[in-house]
């Protein structure tokens, strides 16, 4: 087992409810500014884009804390691999802020960093996408291999428009 | 594998010194690694040290490592230690209690410390405080307990969070600038003017630019600092933030070339073969202005750290380069510096976009050379300084929006849908 947050674009229609529904999980309100999953909506374009912390194996956020108050740790459940703050040692310094070029970790009100801990196990963004877009599922071969060529096809856009 | 192990050693024990080691570590060699510091003490954080005089963590919180960690790192550690001389052709490291160390690959991670002022009688020198050790921070809390006015000289990040930690109502701070602004090499002169006002009407810190300070002498109840141009001020406390200077002594300038600080190649080796220097000390590419320099933040001293750990453990890894940036909060106003942004000499040639938001206290300013963003500045909120980082680090695809970054805090979407998009200009809700 080893279950990975996986997002489908495709899916997505914006409705924000993912951000609505975090938010109230972590902090009791419904306020997208404090949830930890954002998704950016393209009207024009017809196109939603969700944005939620991927658990980087090696981490840009816990290789540069300075307070290593970042680890990684696994979930036995269900096998996903989290990357999580311990809000004993942070000091809210916002190195990570910096170092993740997402925008998947910020520091919140408490002065403490806050980003996606898949909510212990069973995430709410997923419980309550209404489209499917959001899944929290085995990462299959298969869809380890979708999330490397969409993000091959990211970089190569990168690439290409130089 | 035949024969014996690689002998691995890490001068230094701090950012670039922690991340080697992990990095090392992590490729499972079967290395002998030997750390060298100068400090009695496990690795502790500089990044704290002023959350610690603020009192906001004691001073246990400090320490990222405990007997236990060095030991789970397999590392032999030499404490209280430093090199004296380093003998390059014969791979030898000479050390101050007489020990000699040979190496396979060794690491120079010895950072920087605090540029001393000069021309003053000993004993108001020793008199004077700077901060960059742990054992400087336990000496400005206890000097600032019973300080009543202090004179902090200089005005960059670490003056800065010094004087913040130090003001409070009975005591009071000014801080002496040679130049006309605060944070000169993080901030251009406008944005420096916002965190300025900031910082005295939140802090009531008193700012005294563009003096420079002729003498410093004895007085009854502590110093008398003398201003050129005739101006005096008493204070019983003096802070100095000058700048480092990379510490590189034992370094022999005919072996290994150095400059401000040791020259490293984009693998980060010095001019000769095994040996490595990340971190302060370290002077390699600028990633975003291409000029050879010494960027001395955290961040950089964690990935060159472990890019050259990774190396020196037998990898091929590259590092792209150095990004000047910081991000600080003083009086609660977060201040994020990323890339080039027309900071001291370095703004030839820049133009600049600029938003803000004055009922929510927020500024921005993006810099471009030629028309491709080259820095930012953010303040009030950080909260997409990573993403701006990485807008700009890549910003040669021509992909970022900056009218949307100066506008407002940006979301990784909107920089990634205009990267998946051919059209640059793409419609921004």
């Amino acid at each position: 087992m080893n279950k990975v947050l996986a997002i489908d674009i495709g899916k997505c229609t914006g409705c924000h409810v993912c951000e609505l529904m975090c938010s109230f999980r972590h902090h009791g309100e419904f306020n997208p500014r404090r949830a930890r999953i954002h998704t950016t909506v393209f009207l024009h374009d017809e196109i939603a884009v969700p944005v939620v912390c991927s658990q980087c194996e090696d981490a840009w956020c816990e290789r540069i804390c300075p307070s290593g108050a970042i680890s990684t740790v696994v979930m036995p459940e269900t096998g996903a691999r989290v990357v999580q703050v311990d809000e004993d040692l942070c000091v809210g310094c916002k190195m990570c802020v910096l170092a993740c070029p997402f925008g998947n970790i910020q520091v919140g009100a408490a002065g403490c960093a806050e980003k996606c801990d898949l909510c212990g196990g069973d995430p709410v963004c997923v419980q309550f996408c209404p489209r499917g877009a959001l899944r929290f599922v085995e990462a299959e071969d298969r869809e380890v291999e979708k999330r490397q060529k969409l993000a091959q096809a990211l970089a190569g856009s990168y690439r290409e428009s130089e | 594998m035949t024969g014996r192990r690689r002998r691995l050693v890490i001068l230094g024990n701090s950012a670039a010194a922690l991340s080697a080691i992990r990095a090392i570590r992590s490729r499972g060699g079967d290395e002998q690694v030997t750390v060298v510091s100068r400090e009695e003490c496990h690795a502790y954080s500089p990044v704290l040290t002023t959350y610690y005089l603020r009192g906001v963590v004691p001073e246990r919180r400090l320490f990222l490592c405990d007997a236990g960690s060095y030991r789970d790192l397999a590392v032999e550690c030499r404490f209280g230690r430093t090199a004296v001389e380093l003998d390059a052709a014969r791979q030898r490291l000479l050390l101050d209690d007489g020990t000699r160390l040979d190496y396979d690959a060794l690491l120079i991670a010895t950072g920087a410390a605090p540029t001393r002022l000069g021309g003053l009688d000993d004993e108001v020198a020793g008199g004077l405080c700077y901060l960059r050790t742990i054992e400087d921070a336990r000496r400005i809390r206890r000097l600032a307990q019973r300080a009543r006015h202090v004179a902090v000289l200089g005005a960059g990040l670490v003056s800065l969070q010094t004087a913040a930690a130090i003001a409070r109502p009975g005591v009071h701070v000014t801080c002496v600038v040679g130049s006309r602004q605060v944070l000169s090499q993080n901030l251009d002169a406008e944005c420096a003017a916002i965190v300025r006002d900031h910082v005295v009407r939140e802090g009531g810190i008193e700012f005294l630019f563009g003096r420079s300070v002729a003498m410093i002498d004895h007085e009854a109840e502590g110093y008398r600092v003398e201003l050129a141009g005739g101006e005096e001020l008493s204070a019983d406390m003096v802070v100095v933030g000058k700048g480092v200077t990379p510490n590189m002594a034992f370094v022999d300038p005919g072996q290994i070339a150095v400059e401000r600080g040791v020259l490293v190649d984009d693998r980060l080796r010095t001019a000769v073969p095994d040996v490595y220097a990340a971190g302060d000390v370290a002077q390699g590419r600028n990633r975003i202005s291409g000029a050879v320099e010494v960027v001395a933040n955290w961040i950089d001293a964690c990935e060159q750290g472990r890019v050259a750990g990774l190396n020196m453990a037998g990898a091929d890894v590259t590092f792209p380069g150095s990004v000047p940036e910081n991000v600080t909060t003083l009086f609660g106003l977060p201040v994020a510096s990323i890339g080039s942004v027309g900071a001291g000499d370095a703004g030839a040639g820049l133009t600049s976009v600029t938003g803000s938001c004055p009922e929510r206290t927020t500024y921005r300013r993006l810099f471009l050379k030629r028309g491709v963003p080259v820095g930012a500045i953010l303040v009030g909120d950080v909260g997409d300084a990573g993403v701006v980082r990485a807008a700009i680090v890549r910003a040669e695809a021509g992909a970022v929006p900056v009218d949307r970054i100066v506008r407002g805090p940006i979301e990784a979407g909107a920089v990634l849908r205009s990267c998946v998009s051919t059209s640059a200009s793409t419609a921004v809700t």
